[in-house]
């Protein structure tokens, strides 16, 4: 079971250190944020007190690296389980949540370690946090990072195909980026967006995050919104509940079994016959045609993954 | 005294919604077995083996792999067998090494033992001087290849490949047939396979051949084989409508018909053949060989490769 753990988490550390295009981009968009977005927003928003815009900023940052390093890692066990090596696991003698934990630690634990990449903009900014702050803050990314990746093995657990992919950034990523707490304090959004960003762990990663951070420094209106209890206890509570809900539901077989037959495939029919065509075998009647493997759809797929 | 079956299967079937994808399936395949299940796309071959690797739930009956209850054990059943599917499992941004070492630790083998195993299989399928070289870079065939290595690293009482040798071109697919068959060869593996190249599987010790998620076949490729009789003659014309019924005339069996060539399954070629000549001064061409599996499918499901049932 550790080892079935330790093979995945080795796997994707592998993976993540030849990815060198990954972690470009995943480093390039909140630098980029924080220049543009920082800048601008430094000028409208006059802050009172010793936290300057940037600074206040920066934990957000770190909540959208991990965001979408986790989530799009958590969302790659979609792609895995189709076509990739999960299916190694799935035929291993390792049980189906072990996969799930396994996937977690190794999505949470590639977020943690492009946040720590960025931790030299914390004296970058101007900030100078004690040793015992800097811990702090890497257990609020820990935590954090778990968390969000509970969220995406959940999703996970239940999609059949990557092909919403876009949708999921459009609709997901997005809206938890903006409905939290990373560019602006919970507090100043409007009423009715509140229910979204109480709802959205991503508020409490960052507000977790930055406690140790800005802590003591904030007296204005930029600030923290929670209490590190409460923080704490709302991304455990989450992780906890999430994780629990995706073992549960990647576990079940039948559902894992359809997803690897790609039921219901996109355009059934005319794949199967083309599929079977190629391989000089034409579909014998139509119960045939429905149900042979089609690996078009294998290969229409992996492309639309690949990009 | 008989050993345990390898595999058991009793009345197994399973359906998508209305979609009866494999109806009833009955089957013993002994240990050490190469036993090749066959049958053309859609007949239901990867639904059950899916069934018995436990990736999938059967909808009625159940079987026994390496003597384990599929819905009872399917954890005991995992850890006896190794399966290889139709795509590629493998990842290919690591080695070919990294991606069985993977395999090693999910078996929980030990640094030593997996150092030992990873250098015995990249050895019986040839891939040692590729060993650090990323799976990305390797061909269709070496990718099946090293598949297969990783399917066997645990030494599985059992081996599943689903269509080992599909979409390889046909000098990757006899290699692929070879190592099947030194494997087949050390003895402790039993292997189940399924092909829709019905010819591919002459080297089975047994095979069953599946249609409609029923098993209209079973028994050893040679006598199956020899139930059609031990000679086909083959008579190719552009005509088939109007020889048909006087290859029938002549020989007295009505024969199997596949676009322009007509065929008959006789015992003994030689007093036939005489009988049939006057159709070679009307333009047919006439040989002989035996008959394939495929020749047994054909005439038990009354349908050629992708004709349409009769009826």
């Amino acid at each position: 079971m550790i080892g079935a753990v330790a093979a995945v988490v080795t796997r994707e550390l592998i993976r993540f250190q030849r990815q060198r295009g990954r972690l470009f981009a995943s480093l390039a968009r909140p630098l980029l944020w924080l220049i543009v977005i920082g800048a601008g927003f430094e000028k409208l928003v006059p802050t009172e007190g010793t936290v300057s815009y940037k600074q206040f900023l920066l934990p957000g940052l770190y909540g959208m690296v991990i965001l979408f390093s986790t989530m799009l890692s958590a969302l790659a066990t979609v792609h895995d389980r189709e076509f990739g090596p999960i299916r190694m696991l799935l035929v291993a003698p390792v049980p189906r949540w072990v996969i799930v934990i396994a996937k977690l630690i190794s999505a949470s634990l590639l977020g943690m370690i492009q946040v720590v990449i960025l931790f030299p903009l914390i004296w970058i900014l101007g900030l100078d946090p004690s040793a015992s702050a800097l811990l702090e803050l890497l257990g609020a990314v820990a935590l954090g990072a778990v968390a969000i990746s509970s969220v995406g093995m959940l999703i996970a657990s239940r999609m059949r195909s990557i092909e919403n992919f876009a949708g999921i950034m459009n609709f997901l990523m997005f809206p938890m980026f903006f409905l939290s707490s990373a560019l602006y304090p919970a507090a100043l959004l409007p009423g009715f967006l509140q229910p979204f960003v109480r709802a959205n762990p991503l508020t409490y990663a960052i507000d977790l995050m930055r406690h140790p951070l800005l802590g003591g420094l904030y007296p204005g209106n930029l600030g923290t919104d929670y209490t590190v209890k409460f923080d704490v206890l709302v991304l455990v509570l989450v992780t906890i509940i999430l994780t629990t809900l995706a073992c549960l539901l990647f576990g079940e077989e039948d559902h894992l079994g359809r997803v690897l037959l790609n039921e219901p495939p996109r355009t059934k029919r005319t794949l199967a016959a083309a599929g079977a065509r190629a391989r000089g075998w034409r579909p014998g009647s139509a119960r045939s045609a429905s149900s042979a493997p089609a690996p078009i759809t294998e290969k229409s797929a992996g492309e639309t993954s690949a990009g | 005294m008989a050993s345990v079956p390898a595999i058991e299967i009793a009345g197994l079937g399973r359906d998508y919604g209305r979609l009866r994808a494999v109806d009833a399936v009955d089957l013993e395949v002994g240990a050490g077995t190469f036993f090749g299940f066959l049958g053309p796309n859609g007949a239901g071959k990867t639904t059950t083996i899916r069934m018995l690797t436990t990736l999938l739930h059967p909808s009625r009956g159940t079987a026994r792999v390496a003597g384990l209850d599929i819905r009872d054990d399917p954890l005991g059943v995992r850890r006896r067998i190794g399966v290889v599917f139709q795509e590629t499992t493998l990842d290919l941004d690591l080695t070919a090494e990294e991606n069985l070492r993977f395999c090693t630790r999910l078996y929980g083998l030990s640094r030593r033992e997996s150092a030992i195993r990873i250098d015995e299989a990249l050895d019986l399928f040839g891939l040692s001087d590729r060993r650090h070289a990323r799976v990305r870079s390797f061909s269709g065939g070496m990718r099946r290849a090293l598949d297969l290595a990783r399917g066997i690293l645990h030494r599985p009482a059992i081996l599943f490949l689903d269509e080992p040798t599909l979409g390889l071109d046909p000098a990757q697919r006899r290699r692929i047939w070879g190592f099947l068959q030194a494997l087949c060869a050390q003895g402790s593996t039993t292997l189940f396979l399924t092909t829709h190249y019905l010819e591919e599987a002459d080297p089975c010790d047994a095979v069953a051949i599946v249609d409609h998620g029923r098993i209209v076949a079973s028994g050893d490729p040679a006598s199956l084989k020899r139930g059609l009789g031990r000679d086909r003659i083959d008579v190719t014309t552009d005509r088939p409508d109007e020889v048909a019924p006087r290859v029938r005339e002549l020989t007295g069996t009505e024969p199997q018909r596949a676009a322009n060539r007509l065929s008959v399954f006789v015992e003994d070629a030689d007093p036939v053949l005489p009988l049939l000549l006057p159709l070679t001064h009307e333009g047919a061409e006439i040989g002989v060989s035996h008959p394939t599996l495929e020749d047994v499918f054909v005439d038990i499901t009354g349908r050629g490769r992708g004709e349409e049932p009769a009826g």
